[in-house]
């Protein structure tokens, strides 16, 4: 990479308290986000893909970043205090949600929410905000923006809600746009709209954007580069048509071809993966992926593969790579002492 | 929201009819009435008892009493007493001011304090203050108020030598005397309430602060005592409010006691009395005004809730 | 598979032509009344399932579809219209007519963990059909029990746990095996897989699949992912606010949408296929959102959002228009006169 990125997270450990004691719901994390590109964090349900997001902000309830180090510009957020992540957040890194119905506060209007947004970070006044916030939900393509200003959330449908969200995040011109499924409640035909509001911003204001989704769809629609994950760990990352074209981790492959498309036969069973998803406190121990693997061997159930960087981009991790030829052991960015 | 509160007006004016309707009826059918209660083992004649029922209307079926009794109600005439003789009206009026007071500063005592120690709960989740103020919570929910009442006079007047003045003046003529006195009954009716509410507005601040909105706020960059203040305070206090309506059930109640306990002048006495009494005016009397005051209250509580919570003001029901 | 083992709506003399369907329902009305708002969550839907085949509803949110669901299997009556199952009309049937057909026809849900009793054992949760239904009880149901949840992929182990102790998808498959318990003809599946993981939604695809295989069950299958409804249905129905507007193959849905509101949806849906990446962002946005259902657009339900709506579309409802290649569509654009004769020579060719 020419310029350093914007985010780097490193190694993230996010650790959770349960009755029966505490479970990482991510396991050594680690990713880079530079300026102005996107980067598609993807996985199934408890993969760890929100947790990572919410945890970058100080966002998580209960859960705690135990170890690990997130870099914002070169700037430490592991360990920072309180007013500092505050300052951060909105200004310097945005995020907006997968549930627009639920994310806007009820009592207040959108008007006064995007104004609350808008001069937390800077002096403005009252009469200069609500002009700002007008002109804002213009921009997200929210029609009648006049009117609109002094509706409350509940008098807006699903995606105007969701470009309401896009308009609040938006406010400080943040480096970093965090969307954390930001399309899985809505119906595909306003999907496709809030997808195509997110590119345009992008374009014009050069905004980074990681985008958290389950949906390959998604990703290949949107992402320049992706990182796919799965039981709180990364399993392989890369360009998006790379890992799309040419999945190297058994995971990334499988779940690909279990996406159903136009061009599945409907004629011949699905490619499954077998057995289920693990929580986080299930994970396996070896590969965290093994009792699910077709390409399962004996070392698997018993040590965790370190990811393996293959050629500038890409990284798997898998034992696979141990043997092949392209799968050059240099580079990790993974301590195998401890995974599991 | 004119409309709202219309409605909810109506409302209120069907209810009170509908218990104005009962108490009556329920008085009358309950056997032995004021005439026979006060003749009881005096040797009268059943004539003469008779006579005296004729005097008070109590011979007439009960639909022409209420029939009567609404009539006059309407024109500001609620009977008088079986007994003393005076106006139900004056006995009201001299005995309102001090139920009021009682009521209202318990109340107050109860929502103020109860918000503040559910929200410091709240925001303080799992530490020291979080468990001792629900540890006192609990405590005094399960103590009925007389007993906080002779617990505090008690500890007062073992530790203080100190005990209130027993007779009742008003704030007007000597406000320390009043202070003094009126101080217990308060703490005694009030931290039930102030219990419940601290309970209630941690819990629903608990959840509020949990949720996606509030989510929202903080990825804004908003200050966490704006977050709390602003934010999940407003959005408990609809809970909040339900609550205080049926707490005041609780006060109201409990002044009946309270008022009998410190010699307090108030309407709860005056219903205490009236019915071990049977003085139908008076019981019917007190009944519909503590009726009233509860409708008021609920109407009052609607009228907030819509105020704060704009789906209501739109007809939309509370998801 | 040919759509032209697929009935679409028709007239008498083609239902003679074929099998008696399975299921039929014919001009379904459902209106929900409130104090000031009617919502028309369905208007005028018309399905045939014949048996041992998949017909697929798909539509996004206020279509109407789940209401559809319910009001085939009657958990709802409808406002107007007629339902019939195996020949028997469903509206007029008596009560033990009605008991005996429940047992003919059973529903899965989308949300398998909320939809499993908390409190019951898989083996009562899967076997209370059976005991609702007098069909076995003690030993006997528990051997069903056995047989159903081995039927798919759970074992005998699963007998005596709580469904909380399932993931989504084990759940789903106790909800599958539960809709067995009375050897249905027909399950309702109402967006049955929509919650799941995609490699485990798969599975429950393919689970499906081979049930119907095996034991020829009909499938009324709803879903708002168009490819899921794609890859399991014969005959795939495009719902609009409470209406049917385009139906047919899934395939040549996909190639060749006819309807607008087809060709929005089919646009909409992201594509994954790398290949494909490289047309990002060049494909046309959808316009709009739909209308509410308690106030709906007059005329063709679709116009405000439709790019090639004419005046007509605003002022008059379109029929179903029969075109080319066993599909049906309603909308003006197909009224040309052209395209009556169209269905008829295709009828005649079959």
């Amino acid at each position: 990479m020419p310029s350093p990125p914007l985010l780097e997270v490193n190694d993230l450990y996010v650790q959770f308290p349960t009755p029966t004691g505490p479970v990482n719901a991510v396991a050594g994390v680690s990713f880079t986000v530079s300026a102005g590109e996107t980067v598609a964090v993807v996985g199934e349900s408890g993969s760890g893909k929100s947790v990572s997001s919410l945890a970058l902000l100080g966002l998580l309830g209960s859960g705690k970043i135990s170890s690990g180090s997130v870099l914002l510009r070169g700037d430490e957020l592991v360990g920072a205090g309180r007013e500092k992540l505050r300052r951060l957040r909105g200004a310097e890194i945005a995020m907006i949600f997968q549930n627009p119905m639920s994310s806007l506060d009820p009592l207040f209007t959108i008007g006064d929410q995007l104004i609350e947004a808008l001069r937390v970070h800077r002096p403005m006044s009252r009469r200069a905000a609500r002009a700002r916030a007008v002109e804002l939900l213009r921009e997200v393509g929210l029609p009648d923006p006049e009117r609109r200003v002094r509706a409350y959330p509940h008098e807006l449908s699903g995606g105007q809600q969701q470009r309401v969200m896009v308009a609040i995040a938006l406010t400080c011109e943040p480096a970093l746009l965090i969307a954390d499924e930001p399309t899985t409640a809505l119906d595909v035909t306003v999907e496709a709209q809030i997808l195509e509001l997110l590119r345009t911003m992008q374009r014009d204001r050069g905004t980074a954007l990681l985008l958290i989704t389950h949906d390959m769809a998604v990703v290949a629609e949107m992402a320049d580069r992706v990182v796919v994950m799965y039981a709180g760990q990364v399993v392989e990352h890369g360009l998006v048509e790379d890992v799309l074209r040419d999945p190297r981790n058994p995971y990334t492959k499988a779940l690909i071809d279990s996406i159903p498309t136009p061009a599945t036969p409907r004629d011949r069973p699905m490619p499954a993966i077998a057995g289920n998803v693990p929580t986080p406190a299930q994970a396996p121990p070896g590969c965290r992926f093994h009792p699910r693997c077709p390409s399962v061997f004996e070392r698997c159930s018993v040590d965790a593969p370190r990811l393996y960087q293959l050629g500038e981009t890409r990284a798997s991790r898998c034992w696979l790579h141990e043997t092949e030829p392209s799968g050059s052991v240099a580079e990790t960015v993974e301590e195998v002492h401890r995974v599991g | 929201m004119i409309g709202y509160a219309l409605r909810r007006l109506g409302f209120g004016a069907v209810v009170m009819f509908l218990v104005t309707v009962f108490v009556f009826m329920i008085m009358r059918l309950v056997p032995g009435d004021a005439v026979s209660l006060q003749l009881q083992d005096t040797g009268v004649s059943k004539a003469e008892a008779d006579a005296m029922r004729a005097e008070f209307g109590l011979d007439d079926p009960v639909w022409v009493q209420l029939w009567t009794w609404l009539g006059d109600a309407v024109q500001g005439d609620l009977g008088t007493s079986f007994y003393s003789g005076e106006s139900v009206v004056d006995l009201f009026l001299a005995r309102i001011p001090v139920t009021v007071q009682l009521g209202l500063m318990a109340m107050m005592l109860g929502a103020v304090l109860g918000l503040v120690v559910g929200v410091v709960a709240a925001a303080t989740r799992g530490s020291m203050v979080d468990g001792a103020m629900r540890l006192f919570a609990v405590a005094f929910l399960s103590v009925p108020n007389f007993v906080v009442a002779l617990l505090v006079l008690t500890g007062l007047a073992i530790w203080f030598a100190w005990s209130p003045p027993i007779v009742y003046t008003g704030p007007a003529e000597d406000f320390t005397s009043w202070a003094q006195q009126i101080a217990i009954p308060v703490i005694a009716l009030g931290t039930g309430g102030m219990a419940s509410v601290a309970r209630l507005t941690r819990s629903s601040m608990l959840e509020s602060l949990g949720s996606d909105y509030i989510r929202t706020v903080r990825a804004k960059g908003v200050r966490e005592r704006v977050v709390i203040a602003k934010h999940a305070l407003r959005n408990s206090t609809i809970a909040v409010l339900t609550l205080l309506g049926l707490e005041l059930a609780t006060v109201l109640g409990g002044t009946v006691i309270i008022e009998r306990m410190f010699s307090l002048p108030g309407t709860g006495q005056l219903i205490y009395q009236a019915v071990l009494d049977r003085d139908y005016p008076v019981v019917v009397a007190c009944t519909i005004f503590y009726a009233g005051l509860f409708v008021i209250t609920i109407i009052l509580i609607d009228l907030l809730y819509a105020l704060v919570d704009p789906r209501i003001r739109s007809g939309k029901a509370l998801s | 598979m040919s759509g032209s083992d697929v009935s679409v709506a028709s007239g008498p003399q083609l239902a003679d032509e074929r099998a008696a369907p399975l299921f039929e329902a014919r001009d379904l009305v459902k209106q929900f009344r409130s104090r000031r708002t009617v919502v028309q969550a369905v208007n005028g839907v018309s399905l045939k399932i014949p048996r041992g085949r998949t017909v697929g509803l798909v539509g996004e949110s206020g279509s109407g579809k789940s209401t559809v669901a319910r009001l085939a299997l009657r958990l709802l009556d409808p406002t107007s219209g007629e339902v019939s199952f195996d020949g028997v009309d469903l509206l007029r049937a008596s009560r033990a007519e009605m008991r005996a057909l429940r047992r003919r026809m059973q529903i899965v849900f989308q949300d398998p963990l909320g939809s499993l009793n908390p409190r019951m054992r898989v083996l009562n949760a899967v076997g209370e059909p059976l005991s609702v239904h007098g069909i076995a009880k003690g030993k006997d149901k528990a051997d069903r029990v056995v047989e159903l949840l081995e039927r798919v992929g759970l074992s005998s182990g699963d007998l005596y746990k709580f469904s909380h102790q399932f993931s989504g998808g084990q759940a789903q498959r106790i909800g599958i095996a539960r809709a067995l318990a009375t050897d249905p003809d027909l399950i309702v599946c109402d967006e049955a897989v929509s919650a799941l993981d995609v490699s485990v939604q798969a599975q429950v695809l393919n689970l499906l699949k081979e049930l119907q295989a095996e034991l020829g069950l009909s499938y009324l299958f709803i879903a708002h992912d168009l490819n899921v409804v794609r890859y399991m249905a014969d005959e795939v129905c495009v719902m609009y606010l409470g209406e049917i507007v385009e139906r047919g193959d899934g395939d040549e849905l996909f190639a060749d949408p006819r309807h607008p509101y087809t060709k929005m949806l089919v646009s909409a849906v992201p594509e994954f296929a790398p290949e494909l990446a490289d047309g990002r962002g060049r494909r046309s946005i959808p316009r709009g959102e739909p209308a509410s259902p308690s106030d709906p657009p007059p005329g063709c339900r679709f116009h405000p959002r439709c790019p090639q709506a004419m005046r007509r579309c605003r002022e008059e409802a379109p029929a179903m228009h029969r075109v080319p290649t066993g599909r049906a569509v309603a909308c003006h654009l197909f009224d040309a006169p052209a395209a009556p004769a169209d269905a008829e020579r295709e009828a005649s060719e079959r």
